[in-house]
C-alpha cells in the first residue's frame, strides 16, 4: 500500500515496489509499480464519466406500394430508448444536487 | 513534471522527495515484455520510438486482472512528474488514445490519420491495475507500413440480452423453413438467407470503408409495427399499404469537450476520461463508429464496458413483413442482386444497407423533429460533425456555416429546398459528384430539404441531384447495392485515411481574459516559467463582495491542466494566515476546478452563442466549478489589444508579487491612441485573511506613479448581469516604481500600498516593499 504524507500543500505518495518477478523468462523486465491518488472505488467511478452518451435518435425506413406496384422507402427517426433514460438518469442527477 | 513555482505570490507548494525515475523502459517492434503490476496501481516506465516509415502502431496489453492503456506522443505524461499527486483522473486527461475496456486485454491501434498520427517519435505507454491484486502483464508494441484496410465489420445475430434499445428477438435467424436459393443467396433455410443477406451488406460497407478497428453491429428483429411511443398501436406503423421495415443507428455519441462532475463523495472534479482527445474536432459531436477509427480502439475500450454486450451500431429488422395485413403481405427479398422485374418483395439489402450506413454516423444531430425544441437547434448545443460539413446557401449564392448560424436560419434552410449543401472536399471532389467542376457554390452535394420538414429524412440524405446518390436518398425505389457519393461524405465524418496534417501547438497568450457576457469578471494568465502557467480567477462572491481564486499548472495539447492539490482540487481559494506557518492555506471548501481549453473553442456553445467577439483574439473555454456551480463554460478572449502598435515599451504586462506571501497584482502595459497605458489588478486579503482585489490604471503613466485603487462590487457568477454590472469605491492608493520588467528580485521595482478592504470583514492592509514579476516578462511569452 502506498503511504501518504502531507508536506505543507503537497501530498507525497511514496512509489509501491513491484511484486518480485513471476517468471524468469527472458522477455520478462521489472518495472515500478506506482500507487495512484484515488482510492479504488473512486478510480473505478472514472469509468462512469467518459465522453459519450447514447446517440439520440434512430433512424427508421418504412415502405409504402407506389401506384404502379413498385415499393418505395422512406426514412423517418424516433427517439432511442437508450437516450430517453439516459436524460433522465441527468435530470435525476440535477435534483439530487439542488 | 509539474513544479509548483509560485514561490510567494499567495502560496508556496514544495516539490516532494524524487521517486520517480523517467519512463526508462524502450520497447522494440512486435518483442513482448512481461512484468508485475501491483493491483491499484500503475507503471509508466514503458515507451517506443517509432521509426520514420511506420504507417501503423499496434499498442496491446494483456494481464491477470483488468489492466487498461493509455497512450501519448511527444512528451510524458503530465502530473506523472516528482512531487505530482499520482492521480488517474489527472494523468488520462493527457492521453491521446486509452483503452480501458473491462477486459483483461487491450488493443489500440492508430494509423497516419489519427490526430495524434503515427510518425517518428516517442510514445509513452501507461499500464493501469484497476484490480486490487497485482497483475503478470505483458505488453507489444509492433510497428509496420501497413495502411488501414478494408473495415472488418463483425455482425452478432444471437445476442438477446437487453440493451435499453428495444426488444431483441434473434430467433429470425435461425428459422429453420428450407428456401431455394435466389439472388446468389445461397442459404438453404430462411434463417440462413436472413443472416447472408445482413452479412453481404456488411461486406458491401467493409469495402467502401477502411479501419483497422473493426465494428460490431448487433442484428436483431422486432414487432417493428408497435410504435414504441403508443404501444399497441400496431395500424399507425403498418398497414396494408405501408410498413416501418427496420431501423438503425449508431449507439453512441463522442465530444470532445472538458466536464467536470460532482463526485459520489461530493467533491467537484474533472472527468478524468470525460473528454475526447482523439476527435479531430474539438466541442463537436461524434457518432461511434467512426470514433473506433478514430480512437483506435473499439467502443468498449473507449466506455469501459465488457466488449462482448458493446456495439457501435445496432440495426433491428421488423420481424410482422411478410404478414398479411402489412404490406399487402410481401415478403423479404433476401437476394444479394435485385429482385428480376416485376420486384413484388421489398428488398433486404438494400433496406440493410441503407439503415447500416445511417449507422456508420452518416446523420446529423440537428433537431428536425422534437416538437419541444426549436427546429433547427443543436443537440444540447453543440455542433455535431455532420452538420459541420454542411453549408447553407441563399437565394444570393451565399454561403455561411450551417453550424454557425441560428436555429431560425437552420430552420429556414432546413426547408429550403436546394439551399442545404455539403461543403466537405473529399465528398465535393468526388468522381461521385457530378457537379464538382461547377463553379461553387453550385459544385456543393445538395441535402434534402423539403418543405415542411421531413423528420427522419431532411438533412441526413442526398437528394440525388447531379451525383450518383446510391443509397442515401430519402426515398429508395429498386434496390441499389452502392453508398455512392455518401461514401466520400462518411470519410468527413471521421472515416477519412487521409494522412493528418501535424501542426504545432502555439503557446497560450499571456493576458487578461475574460467573457464579454460577464463583464468584470476574469482572469489573469501568464507562464511562470517553462512550460508551468500561472491562473488568477478575479469575480465575485453571491453577495457581490470581490474575490479570487488560483490556479497553476502546464499547458498540455492546448489545455491549461491546472495541477491538483492534495484534495484533488485546482482552482484554489488561499487564506492569508499572517504569522503562521506557512502564512498562506488553500480553503478546501471554497476551492474548486478549472480548465482553460484554447483548442476550436469557437466551436463551443459558449463561444457559439450570437454573441459579437473579437475576431482577433485567440478565445477559449473556461470550465470551471466552485460551490454549488458544476461546469460552468465561458468564452474567454483576451482584453488586452494585438497588433501593431499596441505593445507598450517597456512592458511591465504580468503579474508581480514580493516576498512576502499573500498579495499581489497583475499590470497589463500597452499602447492604444499612440499613449502608454497601464492597468492593474491589485490581489489582497481582508481582515478575515480572504483574498479581495481591486482595481488601478492610469492613461499616463510615470515613474514612479501613484495611483488609486478602487473597489468593485459586482454581481455572483452565474447570476444575470444586472444593470449597472458594477459599482465603485475609493479603496486606497498604490505607488508604483517600475524599473523593469524582470523576474530578479535583486531589481529596483518597488511598491507601496494601502488599501482599505470596504465590505463586511474590513480591514486595512499595508506594503512597502521590493517586487518583481513571478510571471516571465512579456516580451519572452
Amino acid at each position: 500500500m502506498f503511504k501518504r504524507m502531507t508536506v505543507g500543500c503537497v501530498a507525497v505518495l511514496a512509489a509501491v515496489a513491484a511484486a518480485p518477478a513471476a517468471a524468469g523468462s527472458a522477455d520478462f523486465v521489472q518495472v515500478q509499480s506506482r500507487a495512484f491518488a484515488e482510492s479504488p472505488a473512486k478510480a473505478r467511478a472514472l469509468l462512469k464519466n467518459l465522453p459519450q452518451q447514447p446517440a439520440p435518435k434512430v433512424n427508421v425506413l418504412s415502405a409504402s406500394i407506389a401506384s404502379d406496384g413498385s415499393i418505395v422507402t422512406r426514412c423517418e427517426s424516433q427517439t432511442n430508448p437508450a437516450y430517453g433514460a439516459w436524460l433522465e438518469e441527468l435530470r435525476d442527477t440535477a435534483r439530487q444536487e439542488r | 513534471m509539474i513544479r509548483r513555482l509560485l514561490q510567494s505570490v499567495v502560496l508556496v507548494l514544495a516539490g516532494a522527495p524524487l521517486v520517480h525515475a523517467a519512463p526508462s523502459i524502450a520497447l522494440t517492434s512486435g518483442a513482448t515484455r512481461s512484468f508485475n503490476l501491483a493491483g491499484n496501481a500503475l507503471s509508466d516506465a514503458f515507451f517506443f520510438d517509432a521509426p520514420a516509415d511506420a504507417a501503423q502502431l499496434r499498442f496491446s496489453i494483456s494481464g491477470g486482472t483488468d489492466v487498461d492503456l493509455l497512450v501519448r506522443y511527444g512528451s510524458e505524461f503530465p502530473g506523472t512528474g516528482p512531487g505530482d499527486v499520482l492521480s488517474i483522473s489527472y494523468l488520462s486527461e493527457g492521453a491521446h488514445y486509452w483503452a480501458i475496456s473491462a477486459e483483461n486485454s487491450e488493443l489500440i491501434t492508430i494509423g497516419r490519420y489519427n490526430v495524434k498520427p503515427v510518425r517518428a517519435g516517442r510514445w509513452y505507454i501507461v499500464v493501469l491495475n484497476f484490480a486490487s491484486t497485482p497483475s503478470t502483464t505483458s505488453i507489444t508494441v509492433t510497428a509496420s507500413g501497413a495502411e488501414a484496410g478494408a473495415l472488418p465489420v463483425n455482425v452478432v445475430f444471437d445476442d438477446s440480452r437487453s440493451d435499453g434499445a428495444g426488444a431483441c428477438s434473434t430467433s429470425e435467424w435461425n428459422d429453420s423453413t428450407p428456401r431455394p436459393a435466389a439472388g446468389g443467396n445461397t442459404g438453404t433455410t430462411l434463417g440462413q438467407q436472413r443472416r447472408n443477406a445482413v452479412l453481404e451488406a456488411a461486406r458491401v460497407l467493409s469495402t467502401q470503408l477502411r479501419s483497422p478497428v473493426p465494428v460490431r453491429i448487433k442484428a436483431c428483429w422486432d414487432n417493428l409495427c408497435d410504435d414504441p411511443s403508443t404501444p399497441g398501436s400496431d395500424t399507425l406503423r403498418c398497414t396494408a399499404n405501408g410498413a416501418v421495415l427496420a431501423s438503425a443507428g449508431p449507439r453512441s455519441i463522442f465530444l470532445r469537450a472538458t466536464r467536470m462532475i460532482r463526485d459520489d463523495d461530493g467533491s467537484l472534479a474533472v472527468a478524468g476520461f470525460g473528454s475526447a482527445p482523439f476527435l479531430p474536432r474539438a466541442q463537436t459531436f461524434y457518432t461511434g463508429t467512426p470514433t473506433t477509427k478514430l480512437a483506435g480502439a473499439a467502443s468498449c475500450a473507449l466506455i469501459g464496458g465488457p466488449c462482448d454486450s458493446t456495439y457501435e451500431a445496432r440495426i433491428t429488422f421488423n420481424n410482422q413483413i411478410g404478414q398479411a395485413t402489412v404490406l399487402g403481405g410481401r415478403n423479404w427479398w433476401y437476394g444479394f442482386v435485385p429482385q428480376p422485374p416485376p420486384a413484388t418483395e421489398t428488398d433486404f439489402l438494400s433496406t440493410g444497407l441503407h439503415e447500416l450506413t445511417h449507422g456508420m454516423g452518416f446523420v446529423s444531430l440537428i433537431n428536425i423533429a422534437d416538437q419541444n425544441r426549436p427546429i433547427g437547434a443543436k443537440l444540447q448545443g453543440y455542433d455535431d460533425i455532420y452538420a459541420a460539413n454542411v453549408v447553407s446557401v441563399g437565394e444570393d449564392q451565399s454561403v455561411r456555416p450551417f453550424t454557425s448560424i441560428t436555429d431560425a436560419q437552420r430552420a429556414t434552410a432546413l426547408t429550403s429546398f436546394t439551399g442545404l449543401r455539403w461543403s466537405g472536399v473529399e465528398a465535393t471532389t468526388s468522381v461521385d459528384n457530378g457537379r464538382r467542376d461547377d463553379p461553387p457554390p453550385d459544385n456543393l452535394v445538395t441535402l434534402f430539404a423539403p418543405n415542411p420538414v421531413q423528420p427522419g429524412s431532411t438533412l441526413s440524405h442526398v437528394t440525388g441531384t447531379g451525383v450518383s446518390a446510391g443509397l442515401m436518398l430519402p426515398s429508395i425505389t429498386g434496390a441499389p447495392r452502392t453508398l455512392g457519393i455518401a461514401g466520400a461524405m462518411l470519410g468527413e465524418l471521421g472515416w477519412s485515411s487521409a494522412n493528418t496534417i501535424v501542426t504545432t501547438d502555439s503557446l497560450p497568450r499571456p493576458s487578461l481574459y475574460f467573457d464579454r457576457t460577464r463583464d468584470n469578471h476574469g482572469i489573469s494568465f501568464g507562464r511562470v516559467t517553462g512550460n508551468i502557467y500561472y491562473m488568477l480567477f478575479y469575480t465575485y462572491d453571491a453577495a457581490g463582495n470581490p474575490e479570487w481564486y488560483l490556479a497553476s499548472g502546464p499547458v498540455v495539447d492546448g489545455v491549461f491542466l491546472a495541477s491538483t492539490d492534495p484534495s484533488g482540487l485546482s482552482l484554489l481559494r488561499v487564506k492569508f494566515r499572517p504569522g503562521q506557518t506557512p502564512e498562506t492555506s488553500v480553503d478546501v471548501a471554497a476551492s474548486g476546478q478549472v480548465r482553460l481549453d484554447f483548442n476550436q473553442a469557437q466551436f463551443a456553445p459558449a463561444c457559439n452563442d450570437g454573441v459579437a467577439r473579437s475576431s482577433a483574439s485567440p478565445l477559449a473555454v473556461m470550465t470551471w466549478s466552485l460551490g454549488n456551480d458544476v461546469n460552468k463554460n465561458w468564452c474567454m478572449e483576451s482584453i488586452l489589444p494585438s497588433g501593431p502598435g499596441t505593445v507598450a515599451t517597456p512592458n511591465f504586462t504580468g503579474a508581480w508579487n514580493s516576498v512576502q506571501s499573500g498579495w499581489g497584482f497583475d499590470l497589463a502595459s500597452f499602447r492604444a491612441g499612440g499613449n502608454n497605458l497601464l492597468s492593474g489588478l491589485l490581489f489582497y486579503p481582508d481582515a478575515n485573511g480572504d483574498g479581495r482585489w481591486a482595481l488601478f490604471s492610469s492613461a499616463t503613466p510615470t515613474t514612479p506613479t501613484t495611483l488609486s485603487l478602487i473597489q468593485r462590487n459586482g454581481y455572483c457568477r452565474t447570476c444575470p448581469t444586472p444593470s449597472p454590472a458594477a459599482s465603485d469605491q475609493s479603496a486606497g492608493t498604490i505607488t508604483l516604481n517600475l524599473v523593469t520588467p524582470t523576474t530578479d528580485r535583486g531589481a529596483p521595482n518597488r511598491a507601496n500600498l494601502t488599501i482599505t478592504y470596504r465590505g463586511p470583514s474590513g480591514g486595512t492592509f499595508v506594503r512597502d516593499v521590493p517586487i518583481a514579476l513571478l510571471t516571465e516578462p512579456a516580451a519572452q511569452q
